[in-house]
């Protein structure tokens, strides 16, 4: 009996060691990728997404739109298998289902209104509305958020954008203009802390938008 | 020594894949075994569910009500889904594994006498563990005190939990087995659906390799999930193997038969309490009824009366030695 408690006392102490290892590893390496990562609508922030999401996949296989993708292993280790919102697949019309299968509480409350998942930001090397004619994003845009200037190019209004994707998924930009490589399209969405340190509805090229 | 059951339960764990399959295929949200269920209800894993409640530091009750959902399920059920619904033992079965979930590769608790008079000096306890293979011999505890504290798999459990306190993140969640199963369907899923190539096509089934190929005995000696489980389904009373006694050849011609015994990958011995694994153990595996020659072993779902004075001897672990028990 003694034996085994004392035994048992040490593997305790072995497998913790073994995992407060394992886990800082994960967390260093996480702390390493910068992400800016958009998340389903009502996702709690980061922090407490990487604490309560056990990527049982339920968001992303019951979402109607298909805009809900995985994040991967080269966005950070801990946003592996996370649900993303990939707006080349889909783009959201907030129907809550995401939110209603979700079984940790780990996508909450959503109001389309006053909430976002992002901000449309125009890219103006790629945007076709620069080069030719387009306007199908303005066309499509269910929140006043798009309007025209003099020159029929989409401007985007961030306080009544909620990052839905709707205008990212109709842009054509990528279609017309894949020649020059990437994968970003005319009008991308991105995360609130992009959108702040751009300051801007627009930027010039990519380089803006990564930077 | 495979009997029917052996099927049944590849088939069983097939289904599970399948069902999620389905799920993914026509938009379903059924999930995967991490979190699962239909519409608004949900069952959670255990694991993921406490993980997930430590690192969060809040009280959510949609998590609460889908972790009791699984404490109901295992205290009906016990450890089933260990056999039945994990597809660890059925890639093992793929990689060809030669698994430790049958008799062949089972610890053998029984000393020979040979070896008992051998080690007849050394503490009575470790009798056992040191007469059996040298397989992963290390982690080895007789099977009367798995579950305890000695049990490697609560050293695993006990370094999740610990360590998801630390970081606040589901530590274990990033390596689970099960979990990295439906990972590896559902990215690859993608890669043929839409082209989407990433690290964890490689990153996946290596480690899922490594746990199921080289650990081989990860399920008895390492997995934080089965030692959780065991933990909830010491409440568990219901679907319990029970011999009975009046075919049993054992009790009710002397013969001296243990094929029940041996075949159980869970060191559950239902004639003889002094050596067998606390019933929670149990994965309704169905091995002993399968090898009994009398089919004299049913699970009823409620345990009648006690047909043996001999089986009262197998009582759950928290009946008969509480210092023990509550050690974890």
């Amino acid at each position: 009996m003694d034996s085994f408690t004392r035994r048992g006392f040490v593997g305790l102490c072995a497998g913790i060691a073994a995992f407060i290892g394992f886990g800082g590893a994960a967390e260093a390496a996480d702390a390493a990728s910068e992400e800016h990562l958009l998340r389903p609508p009502g996702a709690q922030d980061a922090t407490l997404l990487a604490a309560l999401c056990v990527k049982c996949d339920r968001c992303r296989s019951i979402c109607h739109s298909g805009v809900i993708g995985v994040g991967t292993m080269s966005d950070s280790v801990l946003a592996a298998h996370t649900p993303v919102m990939l707006f080349h697949r889909g783009s959201c019309d907030f129907c809550g289902e995401c939110r209603t299968v979700c079984p940790t509480g780990a996508i909450g409350s959503f109001d389309p209104a006053s909430d976002k998942v992002g901000i449309a930001i125009v890219q103006k090397d790629r945007c076709v509305a620069y080069f030719g004619g387009c306007t199908e994003c303005h066309a499509a845009c269910q929140y006043d958020a798009i309007s025209l200037d003099d020159g029929d190019r989409p401007v985007v209004n961030a306080d009544n954008c909620n990052g839905c994707g709707v205008c990212e998924n109709i842009c054509p930009a990528l279609v017309y203009r894949n020649f020059e490589g990437g994968t970003r399209r005319g009008i991308v969405v991105v995360d609130e802390a992009t959108y702040e340190r751009i300051g801007a509805t627009s930027v010039k090229d990519e380089s803006e938008m990564t930077a | 020594m495979k009997g029917k059951s052996s099927k049944l339960r590849t088939l069983v764990a097939v289904a599970v894949i399948v069902l999620v399959c389905l799920g993914l295929a026509f938009r379903l949200g059924f999930g995967t075994p991490s979190g699962w269920g239909i519409w608004d209800i949900a069952a959670l894993c255990p694991l993921g569910a406490l993980e997930a409640a430590i690192a969060s530091r809040t009280f959510l009750p949609p998590l609460m009500i889908a972790f009791l959902v699984t404490v109901v399920l295992v205290l009906i059920f016990g450890r089933s889904f260990c056999a039945w619904g994990c597809p660890v033992p059925l890639l093992r079965k793929v990689f060809g594994v030669k698994s430790s979930d049958d008799g062949t590769a089972k610890p053998k608790m029984k000393a020979s006498p040979a070896q008992a008079v051998a080690t007849d000096a050394a503490n009575a306890d470790d009798v056992a563990a040191k007469a059996k293979p040298a397989r992963a011999g290390m982690l080895d505890v007789p099977a009367k005190r798995r579950g305890g504290i000695a049990d490697s798999r609560n050293w695993v459990l006990g370094g999740a939990l610990v360590s998801t306190a630390i970081f606040g993140f589901p530590v274990f969640c990033l390596i689970c087995p099960v979990g990295l199963t439906f990972a590896t369907i559902i990215v690859f899923w993608r890669l043929i659906q839409f082209a989407e190539v990433s690290w964890s096509l490689i990153v996946l089934p290596a480690v899922l390799v490594l746990e199921v190929v080289v650990l081989r005995r990860w399920c008895h000696h390492l997995c934080p999930l089965g030692a959780l489980m065991s933990l909830i389904a010491r409440g568990n009373r219901t679907f319990e193997p029970i011999s009975d006694a009046d075919k049993c050849l054992r009790t009710a011609e002397g013969a001296e038969c243990d094929r029940c015994a041996q075949v159980c990958p869970e060191g559950i011995d239902l004639h003889d309490g002094t050596i067998s694994a606390p019933m929670n153990e149990c994965t309704r595996c169905r091995a002993c009824s399968d090898a009994c020659p009398m089919s004299a072993i049913s699970f009823p779902l409620i345990p009648g009366r006690k047909h043996s004075g001999e089986d009262a001897g197998i009582a759950n672990l928290d009946d008969e030695k509480p210092g023990e028990a509550t050690a974890e």
